[in-house]
């Protein structure tokens, strides 16, 4: 399946024909670091997984105030997930919040679309408990129910994605994360199986992947846009 | 998967220019293609390929992101300690004559009458300590060992993984006693040695 979708990407790239104007923002130097909007964001893949999944709640949201190239960006979030099999019960519940700045390498688009990279420190509050019976040939088997409450995490992400513009103040945009330097609580007597926002608790790295539906709130002009001719025009004359 | 992910990252810490550049061409081009160029002309269908594209990409996240998520089974760690009897004059490994080990709080004999070089004898998992009685050649000698239990969950499929680790002694009647491993794991044939 990946094969062929790859395939149809390929294909696709080869027969593009990009015979557009390009339009170009003009690089000004006044006024440059007052901020032009703020984009809010909400997770669309946190709400198909609640909607997809029983014993699955997970709200995201995000913010962005953009400077010039930089922006800076908030993230909060919200989880409760309930594992069950045959012999344990476990829950988990927490919110958690994100912190950086992005740097944005398409900043001259006319549309001001962002293709960014940037830095996170993420931090959790969170409990969880775990109900469960065992079995011990010897001593016999028995039940038991341990817990962990109001524990804190943080860790460290790298972000990459991109944020379009769709439809006058309706954006999409996804981000790819990488993160890092969590604390798996290994001592616990109850080892958490998922931290909030960061994933399974017994990886020491782990991958996110979120795909935002967002609104911009415009708070000044941005900067002027000229058109380029296209190469086809310039030859021409 | 995310060995692909990755190498962009770290074509990202060290040419973040290039990087740019080639996730430009690669996905906003692409993506102009599909919405305004040779695929679609009138602006119904390109506002059409604007809401198909980001649903498909949408759903290939949520399955992916479905499939990344599978742990593997194979548990390593075991409430089973091992214990191996040396001769305290060369340190060499030596046989115990055994009557019998009984564990305090259960009636069973873990152990009958054997001549042995070591044993394996198993952990409360209630507690946090065990107490054995050996009736030996020696005569009858205490073990105390203590430890702590952490409990995970693997997954769904797999349950629950009980750790034992930070294993030491209490009390011991035996010549000399050494942990030489304080995580009990299926791999590991010597945690505890026992010199006489």
């Amino acid at each position: 399946m990946l094969r062929y979708l790859i395939s149809i990407f390929l294909l696709t790239i080869a027969t593009a024909s990009f015979a557009q104007k390009v339009k170009v923002q003009l690089d000004t130097t006044s006024r440059r670091f007052i901020p032009t909007g703020i984009r809010v964001g909400a997770d669309l893949i946190g709400f198909g997984k609640t909607f997809s999944k029983d014993d699955y709640k997970q709200y995201e949201f995000q913010a962005d105030i953009d400077f010039y190239r930089y922006f800076l960006n908030i993230e909060y979030g919200q989880m409760e997930r309930t594992l069950e099999n045959s012999t344990s019960l476990y829950n988990v519940e927490g919110s958690y919040f994100k912190i950086g700045p992005d740097i944005n390498f398409l900043h001259r688009d006319p549309d001001q679309s962002a293709l960014f990279f940037g830095l996170r420190y993420a931090t959790t509050s969170f409990s969880d408990n775990l109900n469960f019976s065992y079995t011990n040939a010897a001593f016999g088997d028995g039940t038991s129910e341990i817990s962990n409450h109001n524990l804190k995490a943080d860790w460290f992400e790298m972000v990459t994605g991109m944020k379009v513009k769709m439809w006058k103040f309706i954006w999409m945009g996804y981000t790819a994360r990488f993160k890092f330097g969590v604390d798996t609580f290994e001592r616990n007597e109850l080892i958490p199986h998922e931290i909030p926002g960061y994933g399974r608790a017994d990886k020491k790295v782990s991958w996110g992947f979120n795909y935002y539906l967002i609104f911009r709130l415009p708070l000044r002009k941005g900067p002027q846009t000229i058109e380029l001719p296209s190469p086809d025009e310039v030859n021409n004359n | 998967m995310p060995q692909l992910l990755q190498l962009v990252f770290i074509q990202f810490y060290f040419k973040p220019d290039l990087t740019a550049k080639w996730h430009v061409v690669w996905l906003l081009k692409v993506y102009d293609h599909f919405t305004f160029t040779s695929c679609c002309n009138t602006y119904i269908c390109a506002l059409f390929m604007k809401i198909v594209i980001p649903i498909l990409i949408l759903s290939a996240a949520i399955i992916l992101t479905g499939c990344l998520d599978d742990p593997d089974c194979n548990s390593q760690t075991t409430n089973f300690v091992n214990i191996k009897f040396y001769n305290s004059d060369n340190n060499e490994a030596d046989t115990l004559n055994i009557n019998g080990v009984i564990a305090s709080g259960t009636d069973s004999v873990f152990f009958e009458e054997a001549e042995v070089s070591s044993i394996r004898l198993p952990l409360r998992p209630d507690t946090v300590q065990t107490t054995f009685v050996f009736d030996s050649e020696l005569g009858i000698d205490t073990l105390i060992l203590k430890y702590s239990v952490n409990t995970r969950l693997v997954s769904e499929d797999c349950g629950i993984e009980m750790v034992f680790s930070e294993l030491e002694y209490v009390r011991s009647d035996f010549g000399s006693i050494e942990v030489v491993n304080k995580i009990l794991v299926e791999q590991v044939t010597e945690d505890v040695k026992i010199f006489n």
